[in-house]
């Protein structure tokens, strides 16, 4: 399977999320460590999800990126949209008064990290792991 | 299984539903209209599908029993007067929704009733065309077809309601059987966390460590995360959260199990555990818990 398209919709698809990806990876990345690292950060994207935009998808890819063998991890919603990127960065900013740390957890865990967002449009965050 | 009587099963009232499926008041008059030739041919009716129905898988497993038989029959008689009657309200809707329930609750798949609908349908249409109706047969039939697959839609919506009733049961269950917080030693509790850690299931762990702590007085509490499936951002808050509850009463709280993966997660998401206290296993958790607790272990 060259790629695991998942739909969140509310916590309980969040775990049953988790438990696919887990397998789904299982096929792909060998590597223990990377694997618990890549699901925090399928976790994290699908949480925002659930808390900011209600409903989403995330996609996982085996794919190029600059030439290079890598997994995607991809988070797409049609939400409010991110209104200031550079905060929702920053450690330790959150509009949910929880830690703050998922979206800048997920940039220092993964290589390559894209966020697309309009206000009223939603969000896609495309994030590259290189294996 | 039961629903309370407030909770809505099917998400549709009755004027909706008539507007889903266009079925207008002239759809209604000519059911009604058609109906009241047909409905005098209702026992034929129940004798065709029967006949059908005898040749099914569904029909040996679910209908063996003769008395029981016959139940289902006067129960299949009435809901078609009823449709034939086209009186689309919440009353209508309700019984639909026991249809759905029903099937569902004793194990009779949709398939099997898609089917038996399919059928009905069929019958139906053959008696509508044979009928001595004098208005548009073209149009009854429509109607006709409109009606029943409104009726399926309310089926269908009631058996996923007892569907989803039965799952978050299920997983209830299990919830509740993989919070087993255990006094292991004087003052001293333990629980394995295993799987997947949502906010539900958090603020379970979270009730059952503070009841067992206010019943037994514990002083240390040795939370095993090695099985946790994923840690992230969400669980580490939730874990803080616990730790600073049971600190308010007194009791002290250990994480151990913390292996090098969850290690290396917790430090790229820049979490602070700063006052949390953490070991790599649960035999070091025990030891420094048996320690601190003044208990003295000899072999022998
Ligand atoms: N998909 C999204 N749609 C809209 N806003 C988002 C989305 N994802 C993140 N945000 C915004 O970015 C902020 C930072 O996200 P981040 O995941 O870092 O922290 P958090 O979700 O608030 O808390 P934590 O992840 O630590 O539990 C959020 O508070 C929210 O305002
Ligand atoms: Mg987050």
């Amino acid at each position: 399977m060259q790629n695991f398209n998942c739909y969140i919709y509310d916590d309980v698809s969040v775990s049953t999320g988790i438990i696919e990806a887990r397998e789904w990876l299982g096929e792909s990345v060998v590597d223990h460590h990377v694997k618990s690292l890549l699901l925090t950060v399928f976790a994290e994207l699908a949480q925002n999800i659930i808390k900011y935009a209600n409903r989403g998808k995330i996609l996982l890819e085996m794919t190029k990126f600059e030439g290079e063998e890598c997994l995607m991890i991809c988070s797409k919603d049609h939400g409010p949209g991110i209104e200031d990127i550079e905060k929702a960065l920053s450690e330790n900013f959150s509009t949910s008064g929880t830690l703050g740390l998922g979206l800048p957890g997920v940039k220092r865990i993964m290589d390559e990290f894209q966020i697309d967002s309009k206000l009223g449009e939603g969000t896609t965050i495309r994030t590259f792991k290189y294996l | 299984m039961n629903y309370k009587n407030n909770e809505t099963i099917c998400n549709y009232k009755s004027a909706q539903l008539l507007d889903l499926f266009q079925i207008s008041s002239k759809d209604i008059e000519l059911i009604q209209s058609a109906g009241k030739e047909l409905s005098e041919h209702l026992d034929e009716f129940i004798a065709d599908f029967y006949v059908w129905l005898k040749d099914t898988e569904e029909f040996s497993i679910f209908f063996s029993d003769q008395q029981l038989l016959q139940q289902v029959k006067n129960i299949q008689k009435i809901y078609w007067a009823e449709f034939l009657e086209a009186k689309i309200d919440e009353k209508y809707v309700l019984s639909r929704e026991t249809v759905g329930l029903t099937h569902a609750r004793i194990g009779l798949s949709l398939s099997a009733y898609f089917v038996a609908v399919d059928h009905s349908l069929f019958i139906w249409i053959k008696r509508i065309l044979g009928s001595k109706c004098e208005s548009d047969l073209d149009a009854v039939c429509r109607a006709f077809t409109k009606l029943v697959h409104l009726d399926t839609m309310i089926v269908v919506e009631a058996f996923s309601f007892m569907t989803n009733k039965t799952i978050s049961k299920q997983s209830q269950a299990l919830m509740e059987m993989s919070t087993p917080v255990t006094e292991i030693w004087e003052d001293i509790l333990m629980l394995p966390l295993v799987g997947i850690i949502d906010s539900k299931r958090s603020q379970d762990i979270m009730n059952s460590i503070l009841s067992k702590i206010s019943q037994t007085q514990a002083r240390i509490c040795i939370l095993d995360i090695s099985g946790v499936a994923v840690v992230d951002t969400a669980v580490a808050n939730h874990l803080i959260k616990i730790s600073k509850a049971t600190r308010l009463m007194g009791c002290e709280c250990n994480f151990s199990g913390i292996s090098p993966a969850i290690a290396q997660t917790i430090v790229e998401l820049g979490i602070d555990v700063g006052s949390i206290r953490t070991n790599s296993n649960l035999k070091d958790a025990l030891n420094h818990a048996f320690v601190s607790q003044g208990v003295r272990i000899s072999k022998g």
